[in-house]
């Protein structure tokens, strides 16, 4: 059974409610954390992916054992643990070895559970600080920009964009003050060289070679007038630049990544506002009234009834057949329902 | 006056802030994402990497840019803030979705007889004060009784009666009441009883026989239960490859099913109201019969037992 | 030595995460900083500016900061050590001199974004709550907002900090607060005496206690006021004093540097060792042993024994 804790002042139950799941969630607070050993490269670039991490990240100063994908029951163990005291929902885990050497991965959890992993390794890497130009804010979102066709039909890309998006953007937020856009992340690829494995699928086993270099870039952006309401963009390298290489990776297991996905069902609120699913045909006009369209279907002026009168009524023939039509009105109805479905199932 | 040199130079400032690729860029102004789904060029990749990015990046973010100019704003002291859309791209979430809390007791009840909730201020006003004090907490007006300087004492009272503990006592009891409903709510929250129960005695069983001599020279407490039918069961070691496989093929379809996914019957919810508080309630203590007899009473004469009172 | 339990591991030891370096050396408040710099949720990405007020035995600094990835960057900065030039000669860390000195960081800080003829603030100081307000023109500016900073300093009421504040609101600058901090305000009754708190805008507590050592102790008197009396200031021309030097600033707030005596920075680089290469170092090294081993390492050896 878990202990239940009962806070004690005001003070540590805002601490404990703070931490209880939410309907929106906090943006995710990232760990750093160095394994067993690190080097110049990856203590470089983890600083750096901190201070574009800041506030939400939490650095750890010393070295760890920690081999998520080759001892993973017991790192997997002390993720969870570091997890649950920091109140943190992804790391980011330094390690060099000299069979994969600089090599990043990046952790994501769910409910204080491992929900997947990626590796990649750090093939060149250029420091914020040796690029000497201005830097963008603490704290701002920044704008992430993503070119390859592979992050929509290799999985492992889309895993990466995945991944990196929960770590830099993955708040969601309503408003956003446009003079603010300060900085880009920009991800994209080597030309990818298209493979014959595309050919037999199942016999492929991963060849990491064969995908292409990421290229992660930080940019600073000017906003220039254009003359119109849109700025024209101009990009100033920010750093840092980082070039990778996909490396390992542990999928997510389905059933928590289902649980993972779910959606918060719409407020009433925000279905009116139009959120969530489309609303056809309804509007609010400038007075606040909803207003609504409604589409009847192409009316029949043949079928009519206007006033009888025997003037206009037709020969004697066909007198008679109303009059038959009014004995067995039933039936004729029967009729016509049958005709039209008749009709209906012709017509595909 | 010759404006085609305006021309021209509109033209190009209008170049400038559109964006021209064979698949339209796909724009998550949510999360302020743009995907550039187009293959990469190999050539002005190889020519010079650090320009091919640059402008690649400015393309994209050139479209970012305008879908996100191009949002409502709203104004604000800190300038116009852009309403953003909800995000598009899904992402995992980091903690499962807010369970709702189970209701309490009380709020059973208030809900089975449609009582409004009503939210009291923390805060009173005092006439003697003339000002706003607290209810309870710091000088709170709760402990008036206690710290009044002067209190009338009924005139039967004993000799060692002391007023101000009486109405200590009597909020001691209050809060102590309220704690103990709180606990049962907590208790209600986590199931009935005979389930906790059962659950604990499961998970102690196991704990008992997961040991290799499956427990039996454990200490045992005093009044432990002697866990019965568990004996420790050895398989032959040499056995027909059938039962092997059936034995595997059986672990499978275990694995596979959803048998331990089927969901339990719900248990016959509890009546909020409990009948016997009820009565007594109404009858002031002098059970059903009373009260029966009263409303019969009530409204015509002798009725007595089973007259027309009775529906 | 007695015997210590040991009370921490090693393993305790070697687990220990120090906290920032900052925080080790007791200079910043983290918990602050982190509020102080990061904009609201609902506001992503929106300018924030401190007002960073800090004091020193003899000077206080008001400084306009934001920060940036590699650090925080300074707009303007206004010293008290400057009012000498405005006519404040004498007490340079007072209320009053707080005071002075936000209302010149402030004015500098409008006249370098251009709003200083927008937003003139509270030109004649009254001593009540006013805060800078958007102006009522279509597509005014908004006024410059600046959060105080007090770093880790107590803000209990009459804090000097909030002197530097109320000069820079004054002085046109956004600065959210309340008039709770502020010297002449009762928590008994919950009001601001505007009376008290404009005495100590125009220096009028240092004239009060001036005048009252004065009469009590005329030896301490002229000890305390040894330079006001040198300059034949007295308690009567103090308000008249800060009058003119808070025209002045509003006048001309531009920074005018001193002019220096010395090339501080090649004078202070002397004293600066440079750090050796490592050839350097081996050669440093070989000719200590070299030195060592020529002029008879055994005497060396013992007086080190001896140590």
């Amino acid at each position: 059974m878990l202990r239940t804790i009962k806070p004690k002042n005001a003070r540590s139950k805002r601490a404990l409610d703070a931490r209880l799941p939410k309907e929106v969630e906090d943006p995710r607070t990232t760990v750093f954390v160095r394994g067993t050993h690190t080097g110049e490269v990856l203590n470089g670039v983890m600083r750096d992916l901190m201070a574009l991490k800041r506030p939400h990240a939490i650095a750890f100063s010393k070295k760890n054992d920690i081999h998520p994908f080759d001892a993973a029951s017991t790192s997997t163990a002390s993720l969870e643990f570091w997890a649950g005291k920091n109140d943190a929902s992804m790391f980011v885990i330094g390690q060099t070895t000299k069979k994969r050497p600089h090599g990043l991965t990046f952790v994501r959890m769910f409910d204080n559970r491992v929900l997947d992993m990626l590796e990649v390794g750090v093939e060149s890497w250029v420091s914020m600080n040796d690029i000497k130009t201005p830097k963008s804010t603490p704290g701002h979102k920044p704008l992430m920009h993503f070119a390859s066709d592979l992050f929509d039909t290799n999985p492992r890309f889309a895993q990466l964009k995945s991944m990196l998006v929960a770590l830099f953007n993955g708040e969601v937020i309503d408003s956003i003050c446009l003079a603010g856009l300060e900085y880009l992340i920009s991800v994209s690829l080597a030309p990818s060289i298209p493979a014959p494995a595309t050919m037999y699928p199942n016999l492929v086993t991963e060849d990491l070679s064969a995908l292409p270099t990421i290229h992660l870039r930080t940019y600073t952006t000017r906003l220039l007038a254009s003359g119109t309401r849109i700025p024209r963009v101009e990009l100033t390298p920010m750093g840092p630049s980082l070039d990778m290489r996909l490396r390992r990776h542990t999928p997510a297991d389905p059933e928590l990544l289902k649980q993972a996905m779910r959606t918060p069902k719409l407020k009433k609120t925000d279905i009116e506002k139009g959120l969530g699913k489309k609303r056809k045909n309804i509007e609010v006009d400038e007075m606040g009234d909803v207003r609504g369209r409604v589409h009847i279907g192409k009316q029949d002026l043949g079928k009519l009834q206007t006033r009888k009168m025997k003037g206009l009524k037709g020969g004697d023939g066909e007198v008679e057949e109303q009059e038959q039509e009014g004995q067995d009105g039933d039936e004729e109805e029967q009729d016509g329902r049958k005709k039209k479905r008749r009709r209906e199932s012709e017509e595909p | 006056m010759d404006v085609s040199g305006i021309i021209a130079s509109n033209a190009a400032k209008y170049q400038s802030i559109t964006v021209e690729k064979e698949t339209p860029l796909d724009v998550d102004a949510g999360l302020l994402i743009v995907t550039d789904l187009n293959p990469i060029d190999e050539e002005s990749h190889n020519a010079n990497l650090e320009d091919h990015l640059q402008a690649l990046a400015r393309d994209g973010v050139q479209s970012l840019v305008a879908s996100l100019f191009a949002l409502p704003t709203q104004r604000s002291e800190d300038g116009p803030l852009a309403q953003l859309p909800p995000p598009t791209t899904a992402l995992p979430r980091a903690k499962p979705l807010p369970k709702p809390k189970p209701p309490t007791k009380w709020e059973q009840f208030a809900a089975a007889k449609g009582i409004q909730h009503k939210v009291r201020d923390k805060r009173e006003w005092d006439e003697e004060k003339q000002e706003w004090v607290n209810r309870w907490g710091r000088d709170g007006k709760n402990r008036r009784l206690e710290e009044q300087w002067i209190t009338e004492v009924p005139l039967n009272a004993d000799v060692d009666h002391d007023p101000r503990k009486v109405a200590r006592d009597e909020r001691k009891a209050r809060v102590a009441k309220n704690e103990k409903q709180r606990l049962g709510n907590v208790a209600r929250a986590q199931g009935p009883r005979e389930v906790r129960k059962q659950e604990i005695e499961r998970t102690l069983a196991t704990s008992r026989i997961s040991t290799a001599s499956m427990g039996k020279f454990d200490k045992r407490l005093e009044g432990e239960k002697k866990v019965r039918g568990v004996k420790r069961k050895f398989e032959p070691t040499e056995k027909p490859l059938e039962d092997e496989k059936n034995a595997s093929l059986a672990l499978i379809s275990r694995m596979g099913s959803d048998a331990k996914k089927t969901r339990r019957e719900p248990a016959p919810e509890e009546s909020v109201l409990n009948v016997r508080k009820a009565v007594r309630f109404a009858s002031k203590g002098r059970g059903g019969v009373a009260l029966g007899r009263s409303a019969a009473g009530g409204r015509g004469g002798r009725g007595g037992r089973g007259g027309r009172g009775k529906r | 030595m007695p015997f210590v339990k040991k009370l921490k591991s090693d393993a305790y030891y070697s687990r220990f995460q120090v906290k920032y370096r900052r925080r080790r050396e007791g200079k910043t408040d983290y918990y602050a900083r982190k509020r102080l710099v990061t904009q609201a949720k609902n506001k992503y990405n929106a300018p924030k500016y401190r007002l960073v007020v800090r004091f020193t035995n003899k000077d206080i600094i008001v400084q306009i900061v934001y920060a940036r990835l590699q650090g925080d960057f300074v707009l303007t900065q206004a010293h008290s050590r400057e009012l000498p030039r405005y006519g404040i000669k004498h007490g340079l860390t007072n209320w009053a001199a707080a005071y002075s000195t936000g209302l010149l960081c402030a004015r500098r800080a409008l006249t370098k974004l251009g709003l200083a003829d927008k937003y003139e603030g509270v030109v004649e100081a009254d001593g009540t709550l006013t805060m800078t307000e958007v102006l009522d023109e279509e597509d005014a500016p908004r006024p410059f907002k600046a959060f105080l900073d007090v770093g880790l300093r107590r803000t209990s009421t009459g804090s000097r900090v909030f002197g530097a504040m109320k000069g820079a609101s004054d002085g046109g600058i956004f600065v959210p607060h309340s008039e709770k901090r502020f010297p002449g305000y009762d928590p008994e009754s919950k009001e601001l005496d505007a009376e008290v708190l404009k005495k100590y805008i125009f220096g009028g507590h240092v004239a009060e206690y001036m005048e009252s050592l004065e009469e009590e102790d005329d030896e301490r008197f002229k000890k305390q006021f040894a330079t006001y009396l040198a300059d034949g200031v007295g308690s009567e021309d103090i308000e008249d004093i800060y009058i003119g030097a808070h025209a002045a600033i509003r006048e001309d707030p531009t920074f005018k540097p001193s002019d220096k005596s010395k090339d501080w920075k090649t004078e202070s680089a002397k004293f600066r060792s440079k750090r050796l290469t490592h050839a350097q170092r081996q050669e440093r090294i070989a000719a200590k042993i070299e030195k060592f081993k020529s002029g008879g390492g055994a005497a060396e050896e013992e007086d080190e024994d001896e140590e």
